[in-house]
């Protein structure tokens, strides 16, 4: 008989070597050494948390009183993973794309980032795991008593319930030091993999071997077999591939996808897809080997033992029995590790969804998201909510097991648990194949399937301990026997698993399927049900950014430093431009929502996001429902600091209006001007004509006169329409092969005779021959005649004369229209191009030219050309037009 | 050589309309076109009244203005602006910089000259 | 051939279903032993092995990814 103290001593040695491993692993990861842990097997054997003190204590007693049954715990699992292509895949590539951190992360994110559906699922997960946590608690102490035998050391008079309460604190305190030491965008934890998978090993490792000692000892299988049949043992497990058996294969079917801790080791964990490949037939070859040596291990304690003793400890109490004291200090070594791994894994899965779906969304509301958590840093937050989490569940856990200590079996434990969580699976199934599943309808259905649970499974099992449940159990509440717990809706006759599991997936589903044909998804649900479902489809690649704002990278950095650290946020934000784009805020979430979670960090970058008015509408829009519309607003309303940025944003709108206006006021001004300047002529010569009093060769004049003002008037009337189209963009447009030189030539033909009245040439210099540019002839010809005319109109010079050339170098074709008149001043050689540049300064431009050049240098624009005033050899001005010649 | 009527004008048809209906009304009218003449223009031939447009070449007839009501000869001189620009805030400037009298383009004939004579009557009165 | 190998795994993943539920698995009930272990032990860990092995050959066989799976770094 081994001593407590001996016992309790190596079971905190071992997990002294755990932390080590975990550390060690951390460390060699964070040295670029620890390619090994990159390996699909350890990815593998950490998975096989899967098995726990159930599988390592609880199995054997399972098979010693249903044979073949405890064998459906194995198989389901092993069809999920031979059919990885299906489902996981998709849950690996999904969590990957969406920075999914939990189960409950995944469902909400799916239906719309819901953080109701979150915090539902999250609770779900915490209640229906307590009674998992108790089992291993259960499985502890209970191996701890049979190999120290209770009275054997000083601390052998503890009772069991202290004993658990002391296992559960220590794991917690295990558990805190393990898992919560930093927060991680992606929510992995390679030093805890790492730990994980060499508990993997042991347990496989002790159970194997006590596997060999048994069929050893027991003659080999042939002769345990008959001494069973002999001895009345059933050992062809008669009747057992019944519906018991289907109800409990769908269930661990569904267990290995809904736990919290598969998920996390099997999902998030997973570093690359592919180990995934491996893992499909690797981990089915995990679980046959832990349970090839169950049934012959049962078999031959219950024919080697004395009637009475508790078969699940079997694997402890045989090698003791047969004076192996060290191989039962391993197998017990196995059972701990077996119960130590489920709990750090799990208890780390649920304290991430505790934290992020509830804590960080209580924060998120009462601390006006940026403000009060400043001091802190929400990464310190984050882990200090973690920890408290991982201390709530395991005390959870110890008080399910308060609660129930006088049920012996552990298996029927388990299968509360898996029940609870495969409430998840419907939902889950939906979220990947079923695109009008909507949000209410998995809301409703995980609530149903919930409550059937929990009436029918999770209350039962306090039957022994309240004497309320034992008469519901026996009559039904108030007497209505047809709700009787394990006889729901009056099906009787029927193993109460069964009956459970039945009604449960059953309503779960049936909920599921009428609400999402009844309601129809949001926006937002539509948008992430595509991303779901379409995943392989190549035409998804990135989700659309749903977040549309005018965040500063400044604003932006704030949060994404409070969640990541400081780091890890600088590095994201290395090559960001003051205004970031729609992208890169979709980027962001998904960082952000690896650490807090889909629904935080949307709402989160929302309220950043949200300075512009047009987003939050459109966030709206997407959110879909009025309540989340009022919820924002108010939040919007409290924030202070969020109304300061709305009021900076909608100033600094008003001041680009009134801007705007000031541009629109000068030029409506100068318009005016421009009108009003014939139209005082025509009027004022008008008034004159009508008087009658005038020679004839004075009304000839002043008619004409009237009639060049109005000429005049039209031009500038179709110049201001010409140009505000242009500026819009409205005047269809094509560019099409032009010769230039052509036009060049119809322009000079144009302007000729104007030059001959005023006597002047027009000189036509070197010549390129032949251009061709993409443009619009006629619109070039316009521009050309442009400056043509302003170039012989204006020109004051004794000898006036005027010079056009073109050639052609470097790609480009070059027009120059060079004049030898008064030029233009210096301080206005900007200006000229800009309408009515002359209201500026007041020098004589032309009248009439006020808008010519702005609307040749927007022509030669929309060729892809330039127009510009260059320095010229003489006195007067020169003009340019560059346009990019066509290569043929 | 003294002229009833100084006109600065850079639009040579408005100029000749002024011209043209002062003329007829009985006036003596000298002309200008440039804001720089402006100035010399009234030392050499100081008019009774003054009729200035705002946009001329090189020097705005604001500018102008301020000039005549700071220069000790010519502070008096009754000034009617005549501007194209017929925003609310030109004829603000205007009367705060003293002009006698706002014309905005387009103007009727008779308003020019009922103006003009009521600025001639008052600086020969006065 | 990816596509077919796709339907080789789904066609497994369903057989396997089958295999280990009732009606199918209730074949083997014949209460006899075969090299001194009941039959239906040996049918159930037979598929299990059966399984496993074919999930082996398909796992090197399905088709993968060109290149890297998309991994968020640079996705913009």
């Amino acid at each position: 008989m081994l001593s407590s103290e001996l016992v309790i001593a190596i079971a905190i040695g071992y997990v002294g070597l755990l932390f080590l491993i975990a550390y060690v692993s951390d460390r060699l990861t964070r040295s670029g050494k620890a390619a090994f842990l990159h390996s699909p097997f350890v990815y593998t054997l950490a998975i096989s948390v899967y098995c726990t003190s159930w599988t390592f204590y609880g199995a054997v007693g399972s098979a010693a009183r249903n044979g073949l049954e405890y064998l459906a715990i194995y198989l389901g699992p092993t069809i999920v993973f031979i059919g990885w292509w299906f489902i996981l895949r998709r849950l690996v590539r999904i969590s990957h794309n969406q920075r999914i951190t939990s189960i409950a992360d995944l469902l909400s994110s799916r239906f719309g980032k819901s953080s109701r559906l979150a915090v539902l699922i999250t609770i779900i997960a915490v209640i229906g795991i307590a009674p998992y946590i108790a089992l291993q608690l259960k499985a502890v102490t209970s191996s701890i008593h049979a190999i120290s035998r209770v009275g054997s050391g000083s601390i052998g008079g503890i009772d069991e319930v202290s004993l658990a309460l002391a296992v559960a604190a220590g794991m917690a305190l295990f558990t805190i030091l393990f898992g919560t030491r930093n927060v991680d965008a992606k929510e992995q934890h390679l030093g805890v993999v790492a730990a994980i998978a060499f508990e993997a090993i042991v347990k496989l490792a002790a159970l194997v071997a006590t596997g060999i000692f048994v069929i050893y000892v027991g003659g080999g299988l042939e002769a345990i077999f008959s001494r069973a049949e002999a001895a009345g043992v059933d050992i062809y497990s008669i009747g057992t591939f019944d519906d018991r058996w289907v109800a409990m294969n769908v269930l661990s079917a569904a267990a290995i996808l809904c736990l919290p801790r598969q998920f996390q080791i099997t999902v998030v964990e997973n570093s690359n897809e592919n180990h995934l490949r491996t893992a499909s037939w690797a981990f089915p070859g995990y679980l046959l080997l832990v349970s090839l040596f169950t049934l012959p291990i049962a078999l031959f304690g219950l024919t080697s033992m004395p009637a009475g003793t508790n078969p699940d400890m079997f694997v402890l109490t045989l090698p003791l029995a047969a004076g192996h004291e060290g191989l039962a200090l391993f197998s017990f070594i196995g059972g701990f590790s077996s119960a130590t791994s489920m709990i750090i894994v799990e208890s780390i899965a649920l304290s991430i969804m505790v934290s992020n779906h509830i804590v960080m969304p209580l924060v998120l509301r009462f601390t006006q998201g940026r403000g009060t958590v400043r001091g802190q840093g929400v990464s310190q937050l984050l882990l200090n909510s973690r920890r408290f989490s991982i201390a709530v569940i395991l005390g959870l856990g110890f008080l399910y097991f308060y609660l129930t200590r006088d049920s012996n079996a552990l298996a029927p434990i388990g299968l509360i648990s898996f029940c609870g969580v495969a409430q998840f699976l419907p939902s889950i199934l939906a979220a990947l194949f079923w695109r009008e599943a909507t949000l209410k309808a998995a809301t409703a259905a995980v609530a149903v399937g919930f409550v059937v649970w929990a009436w029918s499974s999770f209350m039962p099992s306090f039957a022994g301990s309240s004497t309320l449940v034992a008469g519901i159990m026996a009559q039904g509440p108030w007497g209505l026997t047809w709700l009787r717990p394990e006889a729901l809706f009056g099906l009787t006759g029927i193993d109460p698993l069964v009956n459970v599991v039945f009604w449960s997936l059953f309503l779960n589903t049936l909920t599921l399927v009428v609400v999402s044909l009844l309601t129809s998804p949001s926006a937002l649900e539509r948008v992430q049900a595509g991303l779901f479902i379409d995943l392989f489809r190549p035409s998804t690649s990135g989700s659309p950014s749903v977040i549309r704002g005018s965040a500063t990278a400044h604003d932006l950095f704030f949060v994404a430093e409070r969640v990541l650290g400081s780091t890890r946020a600088t590095a994201l934000f290395a090559d960001i431009p003051p205004d970031p784009p729609p992208q890169f805020i979709d980027r962001l979430e998904r960082e952000l929502a690896g650490s807090v979670g889909a629904a935080s960090a949307h709402v989160m970058l929302s309220k950043v996001v949200s300075g512009d008015a047009i987003s939050i509408e459109e966030v709206f829009k997407m959110a879909g429902e009025t309540r989340q519309a009022i919820e924002y607003s108010q939040e919007l309303e409290r924030t202070s600091e969020e109304l300061r940025s709305t009021a900076a944003q909608l100033e600094n709108a008003n001041l680009k209006l009134r801007e705007l206006d000031g541009q629109k006021d000068e030029f409506l001004s100068q318009v005016s001007h421009e009108v009003r300047t014939p139209m005082a002529s025509i009027r004022s010569f008008s008034e004159i004509l009508l008087e009658d009093d005038l020679s004839e060769g004075q009304r000839h004049r002043f008619v004409s006169t009237i009639h060049q003002e109005s000429l005049r008037l039209t031009k500038l009337l179709d110049e201001i329409l010409d140009l505000s189209t242009l500026e819009r963009g409205e005047r269809p447009w094509e560019n099409v092969s032009v010769d230039a030189e052509a036009a060049l030539e119809r322009a000079i033909d144009v302007c000729a005779p104007l030059a001959k009245r005023r006597n002047m040439q027009i000189v036509v210099g070197p010549r390129a021959g032949r251009a061709t540019i993409e443009g619009d002839a006629d619109r070039l010809c316009q521009v050309l005649i442009n400056l043509l005319y302003n170039a012989i109109k204006y020109n004051d010079a004794p000898e006036p004369m005027v010079q056009a050339r073109s050639r052609c170098s470097r790609g480009r074709y070059v027009i120059e229209i060079a004049d030898n008149g008064p030029g233009i001043a210096k301080a206005d050689r900007k200006l000229i191009f800009e309408k009515f540049s002359r209201g500026q300064s007041g020098v004589p431009t032309p009248a009439g030219a006020g808008l010519g050049l702005a609307i040749s240098r927007q022509l030669v624009e929309r060729m892809n050309g330039k127009l510009e005033l260059v320095p010229s050899p003489d006195r007067g001005a020169c003009f340019r037009v560059t346009l990019p010649l066509l290569s043929r | 050589m003294a002229v009833d009527v100084l006109i600065a004008e850079d639009e040579p048809s408005i100029l000749e309309s002024l011209d043209f209906i002062l003329r007829r009304a009985g006036w003596s009218i000298a002309a200008v076109t440039d804001g720089d003449a402006v100035i010399g223009m009234l030392r050499k031939t100081p008019p009774k009244v003054l009729v200035l447009d705002v946009m001329l070449p090189k020097r705005s007839g604001f500018d102008i203005l301020k000039q005549i009501r700071a220069d000790d000869m010519l502070h008096d001189l009754p000034v009617l602006i005549l501007t194209a620009k017929g925003q609310a805030k030109d004829r603000r400037t205007a009367e705060e910089l003293g002009a006698d009298g706002f014309i905005t383009k387009p103007y009727a004939n008779a308003e020019v000259l009922d103006e003009v004579r009521r600025l001639i009557g008052a600086a020969q009165s006065g | 051939m990816g596509g077919k190998l796709i339907s080789g795994a789904l066609f497994l993943t369903i057989l396997g279903t089958l295999l280990l539920l009732p009606p199918l698995a209730n074949v083997f009930q014949l209460q006899r032993r075969f090299f001194g272990l009941p039959a239906e032990l040996i049918y159930l860990f037979a598929c299990w092995g059966v399984l496993i092995a074919a999930a082996f050959w398909l796992s090197r066989r399905l088709p993968r990814e060109a290149e890297a799976e998309p991994r968020n770094e640079d996705d913009t």
